[in-house]
């Protein structure tokens, strides 16, 4: 039960040994820990540079798929947006958030109701829905900030449960059961006439998601993030040395609303519709299990987490529908499978995805160096 | 007022309901600090397992039995095949495994008995006792529930607090490793906390299923109001895995009949916030440990 | 008395601990010394199970400890006070000392020893039915020897039981391990980084540097070598 590496700490770096106050040095390491050197050991540069590329290999992909994957790649970004967030969020607090679903939903209804009533832009819908949803983080933030573990996560469940029932209940304003119909935007001409809108779509979707990628990148190696760690690190000396907790709790919710919010704008659009159907309890759920299953705090973790909420599913249910079985029992064997790799994965990377690539990665690094020095030994023990 | 005392009853018997699979999730968080999502499925597939014998003429008593033995058989499973690998791993992957439980439960039960919704027999009568002329909203049944829960709560409530057993499973879900040192059997604990929990589940799953008729996932409503009465009392207390429940019981039953049913989940979570602004441990919390 | 022999205790490719051997003997204080990182607590936590040791003995009255679990070590009368207050901060003072001798078979036996432990620190008694957090530092160090107490054991293993904590009381925690070892025949292996007031009490002293023993003394030796002193102990 007791694994012999919490000792390690004393042995790699025996002075921090009395010194329990001090933020322990990040287990759970982020992204900005490289030590490369000169204009690309600036994180920003490299980050943006790797953008680039991610978005010039990215669109030389997306001429290659077949249409039939647009949605599913528009759906897979639109997850690894939400899950960005959500990865900073638990990641920072270590706590439970059930709630990631129901921001997307204020986000989808944002870009519903302005492209309903104002016409817009759809980049400023999508900048009026990542401020409303915003806002809605600082809120859910404020309530939260004092709050741990499973009360954190019982008030989030809540939220998620009751927003769906709000927006089917004032059904003048938010279209009842049904949703709001969402007009998605024009493709412009000059794309060609083959260029269909869900391509367009799903080119949009990439191009903000690795925006959005690259600005938590930034992020997470800024002064604001190393403040962020070090609260998820130890509460109370980050406190003691002058980081206010709460206010950093709700900047944390409010980066992560603002990302559910950018991504339940673009669900809308791909979509077309906002409805309560779509931003159910279960898709909080699912956004938790999946940013746990790629690896919680790191970006990676949440592309991980993306790929493997649209297509676990969709393997899923393919695997289930070959086997010629009755109706029902497809449906249920399709769930049980998912559900089944949901344990599988967990049992297989507890550090998620990410986390077990990282030690991969680590691993072969020491085995094809000279005799690994202890540092990193000590660090693989983890 | 008729409404009134109506609607007070259902409180009461919805809430004896909540507080029963609240304190299964007590059990299991005082046993092991995990939140259970998986309950209600494990208590829907004790369920099925006594409905099955029910349909086979065997006694309701026994088929409740039933129900307990492979409620704890679920829960020494869980523990044993899934929760013990990942122990000092990131806490949030007992979370995400409960879950896909959740998931797998449901769609097994699904497999073996349909998804169709089926009637549970109860060994009381359902309707209303008689008042004078009127029948109010309080069958025999109902009363049978309420003992039950009451039942139970008292054995959690000596368990946890007089017998040693219980301040072994606290001592190993607060700090195992100072518990081995005391000599605890800090696994053994956890497997039992596990077993307890999934079998006093399964009870709150035979008592809630006439209510709420028998599907693969009849529990999930229940359990989400469950869940928020356990928090709104305080995970750690039994008592106040009642009193949460009762008072989840209360407002879902007077949102409900004087507002609309659609407004239940919007009540409790205005009362939850409430109540966790004044509380943030919930109602019957020791006061707030910090740990420095 | 307890062998420890040619104890050697990895941590992936760092050695904790080199291949230590010394002997504490029966009804004494043996001091552990050393710096930070020296091993100190790894040897503790390798004698009462926590940790794996890689190879070597340790015997205590001539059983192995080596090898066996920590919750049957107990069984053998060897009790450890972890490091930092090891009590459960969230269940009251009672449940920690009832937790001592759970093991015990005999409950009359705990209760009265439970009582003999509120006579030696009354500030316990007072609060016995409050939360653990509700404690001082010294408190809650009393605590933890009082529960290790109720266990009855023959071996006590005490890791730095003066961190943290303000001289006076450190001193009269000491002061209270001496009599324990005299009034009960206790043997201890008292773990600090705390030279000097541990070798007020210690009848032996046995210095680690890196994970290897330097010095395994008589204490007053030790004490009186101010060249030891200094290279090692920093006073």
């Amino acid at each position: 039960m007791n694994s012999p590496v919490s000792n390690q700490d004393e042995i790699i770096v025996p002075s921090m040994k009395r010194s329990k106050g001090r933020p322990r040095k990040s287990k759970r390491s982020a992204q900005g820990g490289n030590r490369s050197s000169g204009i690309f050991g600036v994180p920003a540069v490299r980050n943006g540079l790797l953008a680039i590329v991610v978005i010039v290999v990215g669109y030389i992909l997306l001429g290659k798929i077949s249409p039939y994957r647009d949605l599913q790649f528009s759906q897979v970004g639109v997850y690894v947006i939400a899950l960005a967030g959500l990865s900073l969020l638990v990641g920072q607090s270590g706590q439970i958030t059930l709630g990631q679903g129901a921001v997307m939903m204020v986000g989808a209804y944002t870009t519903a109701l302005v492209n309903k009533h104002l016409n817009l832009a759809f980049p400023l819908e999508i900048l009026l829905s990542a401020i409303v949803a915003g806002l809605f983080g600082i809120l859910v933030g404020i309530v939260a900030a004092r709050l741990r573990g499973p009360y954190l996560a019982g008030v989030t469940l809540s939220i998620a449960l009751a927003l769906p029932e709000l927006a089917s209940k004032f059904s003048s304003i938010f279209g009842g059961d049904a949703g709001l119909i969402v007009s998605p935007p024009n493709t412009p001409a000059f794309l060609g006439a083959t260029y269909t809108q869900q391509r367009f779509m799903v080119s949009i979707v990439l191009v903000v998601t690795v925006l959005v990628i690259f600005g938590l990148a930034n992020l997470y190696s800024s002064r604001q993030g190393r403040k962020l760690r070090a609260v998820r690190d130890d509460e109370v000396s980050a406190e003691l040395n002058g980081i206010p907790l709460a206010g950093t709790q709700i900047t944390a919710f409010m980066i992560a609303s603002v990302c559910a919010g950018i991504a339940g704008s673009l669900q809308a659009m791909v979509a077309q519709n906002a409805g309560p159907e779509s931003f159910t309890v279960a898709l909080s759920i699912s956004l938790l299990a999946a940013i746990v299953i790629g690896g919680v705090g790191t970006l990676g973790g949440a592309v991980w987490g993306g790929l493997a909420l649209v297509f676990i599913p969709q393997f899923a249910t393919d695997y289930s529908q070959r086997l010629n079985l009755s109706q029902g029992v497809v449906a249920n064997l399709a769930l049980a499978i998912y559900g089944l790799l949901l344990i599988a994965v967990i049992l297989v990377f507890p550090g998620g995805v990410q986390g077990g690539l990282l030690r991969l990665a680590k691993y072969i690094s020491i085995r094809f160096r000279s005799r690994g020095s202890s540092e990193i030994a000590g660090g693989l023990g983890k | 007022m008729h409404q009134f005392v109506n609607l007070t009853l259902i409180g009461i018997t919805t809430g004896a309901v909540y507080a029963a699979v609240a304190m299964g999730l007590v059990l299991i968080w005082r046993a092991t600090r995990t939140v259970n999502f998986a309950q209600g499925a494990m208590a829907t597939f004790s369920t099925y397992v006594a409905v099955t014998l029910i349909d086979r003429n065997v006694s309701y008593w026994l088929a409740l039995l039933a129900a307990i033995v492979t409620g704890l058989i679920i829960g020494t499973l869980t523990e044993r095949l899934l929760m013990r690998p990942i122990a000092n791993t990131n806490p949030l992957n007992p979370v995400i495994i409960a879950i896909g439980m959740l998931i797998v439960l449901e769609a097994v039960s699904g497999m073996i008995w349909g998804a169709k919704y089926r009637e549970f027999p109860s060994n009381f009568s359902v309707t209303g006792i008689k008042v004078g002329t009127s029948r109010i909203a309080l069958s025999a049944f109902d009363i049978y529930v309420m003992v039950a829960v009451l039942v139970l709560m008292v054995a959690l409530l000596i368990l946890f607090r007089w017998t040693s057993l219980g301040l072994k499973m606290r001592a190993a879900a607060f700090s195992p490793e100072i518990a081995r040192l005391l000599g605890v059997r800090v696994g053994r604990m956890l497997t039992l906390g596990w077993a307890l929990a999934v079998g006093m589940a399964s009870v709150a799953g035979v008592l809630a299923a006439p209510n709420v008729l028998l599907y693969p996932n009849n529990m999930d409503g229940v359990n989400v109001f469950a869940f928020t009465a356990a928090i709104l009392g305080g995970l750690d207390s039994p008592v106040g895995a009642l009193v949460g429940g009762l008072g989840m019981g209360f407002v879902v039953s007077y949102v409900g009949g004087y507002l609309g049913s659609s407004l239940e989940t919007i009540g409790g979570l205005i009362v939850l916030l409430i109540v966790l602004s004044f509380r943030p441990q919930g109602i019957f919390a020791a006061s707030a440990a910090r740990r420095v | 008395m307890l062998q420890i022999e040619d104890l050697t205790v990895s941590y992936g490719a760092v050695k904790a601990l080199k291949s230590v051997s010394f002997e504490a003997n029966e009804a004494k204080i043996t001091a552990v010394l050393g710096a930070n990182g020296a091993g100190k607590t790894t040897l503790l936590r390798a004698l009462s199970g926590l940790v794996h040791a890689t190879t070597g003995s340790a015997k205590y009255h001539g059983t192995e400890l080596i090898g066996k679990k920590p919750e049957d070590i107990v069984y053998l009368g060897v009790a450890q006070v972890p490091e930092g207050r090891g009590v459960i901060g969230e269940l009251t003072i009672e449940e920690n000392l009832r937790l001592g001798g759970l093991f015990r078979r005999d409950a009359s036996g705990t209760k009265s020893d439970i009582n003999e432990v509120y006579e030696f620190f009354p500030p316990l008694a007072q609060r016995r039915s409050k939360p653990t957090f509700t404690l001082s530092g010294g408190e809650r160090q009393m605590l933890a020897i009082g529960r290790a107490i109720v266990a009855r054991p023959t071996l006590l293993l005490l890791d730095e039981p003066s961190l943290g904590l303000a001289p006076l009381i450190t001193a009269s925690i000491m002061s209270f391990i001496k009599g324990l070892c005299h009034q009960k025949g206790l043997t201890v292996l008292l773990v600090e980084q705390n030279a000097r007031s541990a070798l007020s009490i210690a009848d032996f002293a046995v210095v680690l540097s890196v994970g290897e023993v330097v010095i395994a003394k008589d204490a007053a030796q030790v004490a009186s070598d101010s060249d030891l002193r200094h290279h090692y102990l920093g006073f």
